[in-house]
């Protein structure tokens, strides 16, 4: 049932009848008056508020190629970057001096298959409860003191401290629960070969369709991309030497911090350059105004 | 164990299915809004439709800024014989009396209002000053806001459908060089109206009112009710009384208004929670309406929804966390890789509250506001406080729906700007600089000041 609105059949009506209306496009005037600066601009560039931006199809098709062929490459080659991406961790383990105990062999996920993580020794809370005490006391005040000088980050450091103690619990009351360094790694690669497959496709809706230079987009998904690995090998890294030197107290907060998080952080700070990049171009390229 | 554990996985599953829903309408936002046409904009006939306006300010305590918004809206093009001001003096204690009679005495447009009792706060204030009004149609400009010559005949412009009974203007900061927050509130806000409003005006659904910078039809107004004093958020209030009543609210982008934004956490949190409360509130009133609506089609009806229970996000991120939190020590851990990824996605895509990354991205592209973007990681933070404090104020609103107690206050929002005795616009105070009025009568910001 179609009810009528209210204002409908009272009031004035004003029968609106202009056709639509697309200004002239400063970089259609041939003779580049307006780059030049030394005459006036051929055109009033109209308010920002009616801007947006042209695609076109083959844009659109162009950023589908890009993020299918990223995803299959990944996929194709899953086994390469597994390896690769090991040899990067185990080195990096290896120069900070960590014990390698050796290599192990662990399943990722469903068609990815199994590949080889480096193990290391693993702190136990049995093995010295007082460490735990200090590294947990240290880190607590640490925290205190950033959540007292720094606004900005008040809540982000509750939810560290939240994480903290959360960790302190598992260790003390329930001392069975352990997780070594090749089960680490495991959930590891678990989560970032999932980002690797589905970071092109974010890639592809983030910076090859808003980018004027089509080949600037797809560098920047390719950049992404190949960050996205390096970073991932790192931070496990970073993350075996943090669980060799204090256990599981710090596992949560590698996980919800240094984990995902990290990845859209950076994820992030690529969109935020590509579209400070972009800004300045698409504004005379690729902007449609519209009344 | 085994029941924890299941309760974890629903927990886990629900706040996922939330977010993702929420994730998805945001980016069909952003992409509709980046790039596709926008239907017929009303800003054509700005200056064609020429009501009698009332314009309402209510003010309490606003002797920093009174005489900038009264001067402003006198410089305004509009026709006077069909303009009226009415400043309400809401029980200030300060000059702001004095500054509204000595304009009052100076231009007669202007109608002062002193209410020395009563109900206090805005809705009251707008209460008897919509008895006081003449106009067709009714203005609202908060008291820190700076609108330009041309703003009102803008804001009246959508009016000439009938069927429009509210209509919404771009609410920018100009204060954000004060802090990081007040920048990071740019980006936000930027998202907020260039891409989040006016991408639900091009779609047909609803673009909230926000109770400044925009106006109301008086008879829509006296059709619904009026205002309700009782709610903390008198905005959002009325914007689904009259969209399930079967009133448009239309979306003006063009009709850009400055105001300040906060600049410490403790005022942006007290804003907040104000708002996620009277939000919820108005959740729990209308959810039933807008379901019900003979005049709302499906879509805007599912977009009324998200728009009414956005705060619940925050808690429904919250438990998600936790949910995850107690799966990881559980001897299900190795499944949540695959839940954590689609719950860090889809809720890292909501921070900032109530705009996306991706929204952020694109209000700065569409506004060419190259300054500011490098700051969009640093919103991360902002998400947190928000988070935090959207929580802390659902809690004590539902902790006093059960114990039946008053319910939350009406918070005023600090003002910052110094010296603001009329001198905004053409006197020597610092902040005039930071404003240029083209020939338009649009007040647009001097780059060469901001980027300073």
């Amino acid at each position: 049932m179609v009810v009528p609105r209210p204002g409908a059949s009272s009031g004035p009506s004003v029968q609106v009848s202009i056709p639509p209306r697309r200004s002239s496009l400063p970089w259609r005037d041939k003779g580049g008056a307006h780059m030049r600066g030394d005459v006036r601009r051929a055109v009033i560039y109209p308010h920002r508020s009616v801007r947006g931006l042209h695609v076109t199809a083959a844009r659109l098709v162009i950023a589908v190629i890009v993020a299918a062929f990223l995803s299959v490459g990944v996929y194709l080659a899953r086994e390469r970057l597994l390896f690769e991406h090991n040899r990067i961790s185990r080195g990096l383990v290896e120069l900070c001096d960590l014990t390698v105990l050796g290599v192990q062999t662990v399943d990722v996920f469903g068609p990815i298959g199994s590949t080889p993580v480096v193990v290391t020794k693993v702190f136990r809370f049995g093995d010295a409860p007082v460490r735990v005490g200090i590294l947990f006391m240290a880190s607590v005040i640490g925290l205190l003191a950033i959540h007292r000088r720094v606004q900005l980050a008040r809540n982000f450091v509750v939810f560290l401290l939240i994480l903290l103690l959360v960790a302190v619990g598992v260790m003390v009351f329930s001392q069975s629960f352990e997780i070594g360094s090749a089960e680490f790694a495991q959930i590891w690669l678990r989560m970032e070969v999932l980002v690797w497959l589905l970071v092109p496709w974010f890639s592809a809706f983030l910076f090859v369709l808003l980018e004027p230079a089509v080949w600037l987009g797809i560098l920047w998904a390719l950049a992404v991309q190949a960050y996205a690995f390096l970073w991932s090998a790192f931070r496990l890294a970073f993350c075996l030497a943090v669980v060799h030197y204090s256990g599981l107290l710090f596992v949560p907060l590698l996980w919800f911090c240094l984990g995902l998080l990290a990845d859209l952080v950076y994820l992030m700070v690529f969109y935020s350059l590509a579209t400070h990049t972009a800004i300045g171009r698409s504004w005379g390229k690729r902007a449609m105004w519209q009344f | 164990m085994a029941v924890l554990i299941l309760l974890a996985k629903c927990c886990l599953g629900f706040a996922m299915a939330v977010l993702t829903l929420y994730a998805v309408r945001h980016y069909a936002f952003a992409l509709y809004r980046l790039m596709l046409r926008r239907p017929r904009d009303t800003m054509e006939l700005a200056g064609f439709v020429l009501p009698r306006i009332s314009v309402l300010v209510p003010m309490h305590n606003e002797e920093k800024v009174a005489a900038d918004v009264l001067r402003a809206l006198v410089e305004c093009d509009y026709d006077w014989n069909r303009l009226e001001i009415l400043a309400i003096n809401d029980r200030s204690q300060d000059r702001t009396g004095q500054i509204i009679d000595d304009f009052a005495a100076k231009y007669s447009i202007i109608k002062p209002i002193h209410r020395t009792d009563g109900a206090g706060g805005k809705g009251a204030a707008l209460v008897q000053a919509t008895q006081e009004a003449t106009g067709e149609i009714l203005l609202l400009f908060d008291a820190d806001y700076f609108p330009g010559r041309a703003m009102l005949k803008m804001l009246v412009s959508p009016f000439c459908d009938p069927e429009v009974g509210a209509v919404m203007g771009r609410v920018i900061p100009h204060n954000t060089g004060a802090s990081v927050l007040s920048a990071l509130l740019e980006l936000e806000r930027a998202a907020g109206y260039q891409v989040g409003q006016q991408a639900r005006h091009n779609l047909g659904l609803t673009p909230q009112f926000g109770g400044t910078v925009g106006g109301v039809r008086a008879s829509a107004l006296r059709a619904v009710g009026g205002w309700h004093v009782e709610t903390l958020t008198e905005d959002t209030d009325l914007t689904f009384r009259l969209v399930v009543k079967g009133w448009k609210v239309a979306y003006v982008n063009r009709a850009e208004c400055y105001e300040e934004a906060p600049e410490t956490w403790a005022v942006r949190k007290k804003q907040i929670a104000r708002w996620a409360t009277g939000h919820t509130d108005c959740l729990h009133r209308f959810w039933k309406e807008v379901l019900a609506s003979p005049y709302l089609s499906p879509f805007e009806k599912i977009d009324g929804l998200f728009v009414l229970a956005c705060y619940w996000t925050a808690p429904i991120l919250v438990l998600g966390w936790l949910a995850s939190l107690v799966l990881f020590f559980s001897p299900e851990a190795h499944h949540v890789p695959v839940f954590s990824v689609a719950l860090a996605l889809v809720g890292y895509q909501l921070f900032g509250n109530q705009a996306t990354f991706f929204e952020l991205g694109a209000a700065a592209l569409l506004d060419g506001n190259a300054r500011l973007i490098y700051l969009m990681p640093l919103n991360l933070f902002n998400f947190f406080a928000s988070t935090g404090a959207i929580c802390a104020a659902l809690f004590r609103y539902y902790a006093g729906r059960i114990s039946g107690s008053s319910g939350p206050r009406w918070h005023k929002t600090k003002r910052y700007r110094e010296n603001g005795h009329g001198k905004l616009f053409g006197g020597s105070n610092a902040a005039a600089s930071l404003f240029i009025q083209g020939a338009n009568g649009i007040y647009t910001r001097n780059m060469e000041r901001w980027g300073a």
